[in-house]
């Protein structure tokens, strides 16, 4: 009687120190595999859709990851936006058609471009949502598709921005790791985790 | 006898359990925009990168044109209120000429400060009694060219709740 006790209080003790990040519940990432773009020099991350309050800054943050890659030059999301509302498109807070998304990588001058969509739903399965696609600027081709998602229960006592922060910041690791699949091959190491949900959609399907 | 020494169990038990995330002493608890870290920013030196590295993703991020969401002024309704993206240059117009190219990155940091003991649990303080908690508030508006990608200006701002 008196081990369990020691055991439930050392079990307490433990507990009262932890602390971890909340786990992602939608992790859906999609990749063509047999193509590798190693002529490819710049990539663009254009301005997000979805919730205003964050599309710039989720955007600005998961640009920010990518220059820690070495492999390809960024464009960063407000040079991206500058640019393209020069050419007299307004481009902020609209889904890129995939028409869209290449004529805004010609206008850049860039092989490749990222499209993102942060979505903040209350009361929804995951509340906070980042869904990301690549597309190649001469073809039209999606490279790469990415969904991340966080589960409610963390939303209960904070609001949201640390968790698109959060959302942003897996995206971004994991999107260095397919930089780095593209420029290096196999050679790169495993590309980010797959399938944990089967409802993903890039951002500019429906 | 037996009720007495249950009792000073649970309270040993409760106090072991508190006591390592206890807060004690004159502190400023969980503030990310700190005077010292500010301070080491240089206009015409700073670049964007270094902000981003520094403080994080900002709260808001402002181009000249347009609007950006704000919290309601009654946090309680929850509800966002548009506002012209132009606010957020306020302390920069008289001594810049704000170009297409320019943005504010703009963070904004909720914290306390705290003289005698308090717990934390989860995201809620506790205080102990004869303790004492202020809200304090700081706000920071950095103005970055996104052509030279260097920070010209910006402005700090510390004040407490009213």
């Amino acid at each position: 009687m008196q081990g369990r006790n020691n055991l439930f209080l050392a079990f307490l003790l433990v507990l009262s120190g932890c602390s971890s990040d909340p786990e992602v519940i939608l992790k859906n990432f999609d990749f063509k595999e047999s193509l590798t773009h190693t002529s490819w020099e710049k990539i663009a991350v254009l301005p997000f859709s979805g919730d205003k309050k964050f599309q710039r800054t989720s955007a600005e943050w998961f640009s920010f990851h990518l220059q820690k890659q070495p492999h390809y030059s960024i464009v960063t999301p407000t040079f991206a936006e500058i640019e393209i509302n020069n050419q007299g498109i307004d481009v902020l807070g609209n889904k890129f058609s995939i028409e869209q998304a290449q004529q805004a990588g010609k206008i850049l001058n860039v092989d490749a471009v990222l499209l993102g969509d942060v979505e903040t739903v209350k009361r929804s399965k995951s509340p906070v949502k980042i869904s990301l696609q690549l597309i190649d600027v001469k073809t039209g081709e999606t490279i790469a598709t990415h969904a991340i998602g966080y589960p409610s229960w963390v939303l209960l006592w904070d609001n949201f921005q640390e968790y698109v922060k959060l959302a942003t910041d897996t995206a971004g690791r994991d999107f260095v790791k397919v930089l780095k699949h593209l420029a290096e091959g196999k050679q790169a190491g495993p590309l980010p985790n797959t399938t944990l949900s089967s409802d993903h959609k890039g951002p500019n399907e429906t | 006898m037996r009720h007495n020494s249950q009792f000073y169990r649970v309270g040993i038990l409760a106090l072991i359990i508190l006591l390592p995330g206890c807060i004690w002493g004159s502190v400023k608890y969980d503030q990310m925009l700190r005077k010292e870290v500010v301070k080491s920013i240089e206009s015409n030196k700073t670049t964007r990168k270094n902000i981003l590295e520094r403080f994080g993703p900002p709260s808001i991020l402002a181009r000249k044109e347009g609007t950006v969401l704000l919290p309601s002024r009654d946090p309680k309704d929850g509800k966002m209120r548009e506002v012209n993206s132009i606010v957020f240059f306020k302390y920069f117009l008289q001594r810049h000429e704000i170009s297409e190219h320019h943005a504010v990155y703009y963070y904004y940091d909720e914290w306390e400060k705290i003289n005698g003991v308090s717990i934390p649990i989860g995201n809620t303080l506790f205080s102990l009694p004869l303790t004492s908690t202020d809200l304090q508030f700081s706000e920071l508006w950095v103005l970055v060219n996104r052509k030279t990608e260097q920070v010209e200006d910006y402005m700090f701002l510390e004040r407490e709740e009213e």
